[in-house]
């Protein structure tokens, strides 16, 4: 039987006053959930390969937000992180691993995103995102074929 | 008649003043006296209207109106008991060798706190009026002074004599039929008929009423017929005051609406309103602007992951698909089943499965082989549908984005293009004084309306007119009837109906009288206006119709009254006045204050070049600013100049006054 999943989700101690300023008024994400931008930082550091172990200590012990916050789109967007990079589906039953993966990649992308955000006004972080997903989403494309026509 | 001389004494800002003005007899009849605004110009027109009528009828300020006429500068100087003595005097020439000179004097006292009394004199305004003349080389005093002058230049038609340029150009502006109307009947002096028809009206009323022993309806029907006309007169005394005011208005309306077409800016209070909705859809729209954007970012963060991580995506749906074609999705049998049989010992067929038995290690190697794989089985395929909706959001990546950009970009365009509009209206606006233009705009609006209540309250008042006097009509024939039912009343009626007829024909001699005068000054006026007009091929007529409108024909026919520029205005306003002064048959000097003020350069060379013409033989005397009095103005009227004055203001630590000063 796999394990059960973990009821709160953390981050590394040292990034916490990194997460804590992406949610503050003059950022993008104030007023967006906790949950969103572990994802973004999560997803960051994967596309940008850097995952970070995160001892034992180095936890920020207050957590970070509940599991159950998660939607079942944003579980399997973790889940998927966490296959590719054991590559194998056997992982899935070791749910505590998984989100230790995901928090991994998570304190891996978080100082770019930081820098990313923070350097700039909301209109310009839209439309450099705009600029990045879609250059992703053409690549992809090329990649499997599908053709703009 | 011309003024040889005007002596002013202690009058205003003049402490000793001799002007001697040009004669007309001479070729150069213009006098012309030059000075800044405030030095002193129209003062030496009021001097005269005071001197000849005790009022100052061209007082700039109004607020001047109460102030006295003393000269400042003595007052201050003179000590307690000192009597300042304030003095106009004019000496005119008139036809011939004889002569007159007018005299006005006002004396007033200097108390010892300092204020001026004044000493009362003979005439109502408490001045002393006296004049002499010279006949047949005697000069001889006379009794009544004022009679005297109101013979020579009565006081009903000054202003066709001296009067202020600035306003001439408004002169057939300002509901121009009354002006007309006005000026014809005074010239035509019917004054005295009209005297004449009210008071065969009230001898004609008077005949019934002081008559004894006539029946109580013919007593009844005179009083109603007295009643009526007593109301018929009230109707008409309110409604000339009500087209007074009705004339006051529009002259106010031209005033205020030609302040706002000479500025830049025109309908502040439309611009101040357009900024302020302007502001409001700015406020909206960022709103929106907001709104939009941060349901963009929203967007961006729920799928930018999903494309981030697309790699993760693929190689875990790969793995599923393995997993499926290995055997392992969807599993024969999930892992913990087993587990659970070897646990309690028992297969599912009822076989045991003892510790070391060959069963048991079967099913132990059977285990062994299978992977945790085979219990996420219904995990895996939930994961595997939600996969295929991420992978399905991916297709309409690129159109959300773009819809949401287009929306983004849509309202940032109307966010600089109000922006724009504001900073146009700002730079209007900028130009000019917004909060004088409001009040010009609402003032504007103010008369307008007046304009429009008095037109409705004299109409209103026209029609009782009318029905006033038909009834009157109506009841003078019923009374005509009933005293012809008695005969002791036969030679009432007699009287009565001769009245009538008196006052018929007075009527009708006096619109006769004044028709021959609007014609002879039409004619006049189009002849002189034509004559010297510079635009020679323009203009074909000037018309004063019956109702007194007056038009300016062009040789297509079409009225260009409205299209006159001022120096034309000013050309036909003159030509006016000097066919009155012919067809009045008054001899009086002209005096004009100020007439090319309002004119631009070359009409104001073109103009100064004609004033000669309009009125030749008589004498002109010009009051010009230096604004007005050009080289090129000044090199028109030499030729016509017979003498030239400049009015220098002179400045002490007590005070200051005018001096007049030959050049």
């Amino acid at each position: 039987m796999s394990e059960s999943e973990p009821d709160i989700i953390y981050i590394r101690k040292s990034d916490k006053a990194s997460f804590t300023r992406l949610l503050e008024k003059d950022s993008p994400f104030y007023g967006k959930k906790k949950q969103q931008l572990f994802l973004m930082a999560m997803a960051t550091g994967f596309n940008e390969g850097k995952k970070i172990e995160i001892g034992v200590g180095e936890r920020d012990t207050g957590g970070f937000f509940r599991n159950e916050y998660l939607s079942p789109r944003e579980r399997v967007l973790i889940k998927a992180i966490a296959v590719a990079d054991s590559g194998s589906l056997e992982i899935l039953s070791k749910k505590k691993e998984i989100y230790k993966i995901a928090e991994g990649y998570a304190a891996g992308g978080i100082l770019s995103l930081k820098r990313e955000v923070l350097g700039s006004e909301i209109t310009d972080l839209s439309r450099k995102m705009e600029i990045i997903l879609l250059e992703a989403v053409n690549k992809y494309k090329q990649k499997n074929g599908d053709t703009d026509e | 008649m011309w003024i040889e001389e005007i002596r002013l004494t202690n009058y205003r800002q003049y402490q000793e003043e001799k002007i001697k003005l040009s004669d007309p007899n001479a070729k150069k009849n213009i006098c012309v006296i030059e000075g800044a605004n405030g030095a002193g110009k129209t003062n030496i027109m009021n001097a005269i209207t005071w001197c000849l009528y005790g009022k100052e009828l061209h007082l700039t300020n109004k607020k001047y109106e109460g102030y006295p006429v003393y000269n400042l500068l003595a007052s201050r100087r003179a000590k307690p008991g000192d009597n300042i003595i304030v003095e106009v005097e004019l000496a005119l020439n008139d036809v011939g060798s004889d002569k007159a000179n007018i005299k006005r004097t006002l004396t007033y006292r200097k108390e010892v706190d300092g204020t001026m009394r004044q000493i009362p004199g003979i005439e109502k305004d408490g001045s002393d009026l006296s004049m002499m003349r010279l006949i047949r080389k005697n000069w001889i005093d006379c009794p009544q002074p004022q009679f005297v002058i109101d013979k020579m230049i009565p006081d009903t038609i000054q202003e066709y004599f001296f009067f202020d340029g600035e306003r001439l150009e408004l002169y057939f502006r300002d509901t121009s039929s009354k002006n007309i109307k006005g000026a014809v009947e005074k010239i035509s002096q019917v004054g005295l008929l009209q005297k004449l028809i009210d008071h065969l009206d009230k001898v004609s009323d008077d005949i019934v009423k002081t008559h004894k022993g006539l029946s109580p309806k013919v007593q009844e029907l005179q009083d109603l017929i007295s009643t009526k006309k007593a109301s018929l007169q009230s109707y008409i005394d309110e409604t000339k005051i009500k087209k007074d005011d009705m004339a006051e208005a529009a002259r106010k309306e031209t005033e205020y609406s030609e302040k706002l077409q000479n500025c830049k800016v025109q309908n502040i209070s439309q611009l101040d309103a357009e900024r302020a909705a302007l502001e409001d859809d700015i406020t909206r729209l960022e709103k929106a602007l907001i709104e939009a954007e941060d349901k963009e970012f929203q967007y961006l963060i729920k799928v930018g992951p999903a494309i981030l991580i697309e790699d993760a995506i693929d190689q875990y749906l790969k793995l599923i698909d393995i997993a499926k074609s290995s055997g392992q999705l969807p599993p024969e049998y999930r892992k913990s089943f087993i587990e659970n049989l070897l646990k309690n010992k028992m297969c599912i067929c009822g076989t045991t499965l003892n510790e070391g038995s060959n069963e048991r290690k079967a099913v132990e190697e059977y285990v062994n082989k299978m992977t945790a794989v085979s219990d996420l089985e219904r995990e895996i395929l939930v994961d595997c549908g939600t996969l295929g909706q991420i992978e399905d959001e991916r297709n309409d990546i690129e159109s959300t984005i773009k819809t949401n950009v287009n929306v983004i970009s849509r309202i940032n365009e109307d966010i600089k293009k109000k922006s724009e509009r504001i900073a146009q209206i700002d730079q209007l606006v900028a130009s000019c004084n917004k909060d004088e233009i409001k009040r010009w705009e609402a003032a504007l609006q103010e008369y307008k309306q007046l304009k429009t209540n008095l037109l409705s309250e004299v109409s209103q008042r026209d029609v009782r007119i009318d029905l006033t006097s038909k009834d009157i009509e109506k009841n003078v024939k019923d009374l005509q009837a009933e005293l012809a039912k008695e005969k002791k009343a036969s030679e009432l009626l007699i009287k009565k109906e001769f009245c009538e007829e008196c006052i018929k024909v007075a009527k009708k001699v006096k619109d006769e009288i004044v028709e021959e005068v609007r014609r002879d000054i039409e004619v006049k006026t189009s002849s002189q206006f034509l004559d010297i007009i510079w635009k020679k091929n323009t203009y074909s007529r000037v018309l004063i119709d019956d109702n007194y409108n007056i038009f300016v024909k062009d040789i297509a026919g079409d009225d260009a009254l409205g299209s006159l520029s001022a120096g034309e205005t000013l050309i036909l306003a003159l030509s006016f006045v000097a066919a009155l002064n012919e067809v009045s048959g008054f001899n009086i000097p002209i005096v004009i204050d100020a007439p090319l003020g309002k004119i631009s350069r070359i009409p104001k060379i073109q103009c100064a070049k004609l004033l000669p013409l309009i009125f030749p033989n008589r004498q002109v005397t010009l009051l010009l600013t230096e604004e007005e009095l050009t080289q090129d103005v000044r090199n028109e009227l030499k030729p016509h100049m017979g003498k030239e004055y400049s009015i220098r203001f002179k400045e002490y630590p007590d005070g200051a006054e005018s001096k007049v000063m030959l050049i």
